[in-house]
């Protein structure tokens, strides 16, 4: 652990100016998207925008520093956890619930039902992925 | 988790960016242990511990007591 001490001690200083990156990255791209649509240049500005992001992760990826530390990297388990689990209520409730509306002669509208089928679709993806990490570990 | 991080820091002339910065994490999550909000990794324990020089116990009190007692 002693031999860590000279790499923790540079960790910080490098790891804001990631974050600053990396967040600019984001900022700038969604503000050049923003400023595009404003000014009517909307793919100059879908342009920023994707090479916003594409810097985002870059900056992201691309260095072996954790950008995040283990409280921030919690945090972000913790908050996803409990968004998956509120819209898997609204999905558990929500799908079937459909029936139960039309029977009352209430359509759910298109957008809803897109929701619907986005949601299911995101919980395919979260049973794909859990099941990789799960055969990896 | 109960812990004595805070006591031992300012005793050591340390701000909480000081030490983030020595164990390698930030001054939030520093504060937010000292604040009892946050218990640190296994690893994380250590570098603590390392860094101050004491056994993780003497750093942190995990506060079993009260369950202890509950279970007999």
């Amino acid at each position: 652990m002693n031999g860590n001490e000279t790499t923790d001690r540079d960790w910080l200083p490098s790891v804001r100016r990631y974050r600053r990156l990396f967040w600019g990255c984001l900022v700038l791209g969604v503000l050049g998207f923003l400023g595009g649509d404003f000014l009517g240049y909307e793919l100059v500005g879908l342009g920023v925008y994707w090479a916003g992001v594409a810097g985002m992760f870059l900056v992201w990826k691309g260095t072996d520093l954790q950008v995040f530390d283990e409280r921030e990297r919690e945090l972000d388990r913790r908050a996803s956890h409990v968004t998956l689990s509120i819209i898997g209520v609204v999905l558990i409730i929500g799908g079937p619930g459909q029936i139960a509306f039309a029977e009352v002669g209430f359509e759910f509208s298109r957008l809803m039902e897109g929701a619907l089928w986005g949601y299911a679709a995101q919980f395919v993806v979260f049973g794909v992925v859990y099941l990789g990490i799960r055969l990896r570990s | 988790m109960k812990n004595s991080v805070r006591e031992r820091r300012t005793a050591a002339g340390l701000s909480q960016a000081d030490l983030g910065d020595a164990v390698g994490v930030t001054r939030q999550t520093v504060n937010a242990i000292e604040r009892e909000r946050y218990d640190p990794s296994l690893e994380l324990a250590f570098e603590l511990a390392t860094y101050f020089d004491c056994r993780i116990e003497e750093l942190f009190d995990p506060e079993l007591d009260g369950e202890i007692e509950n279970t007999d």
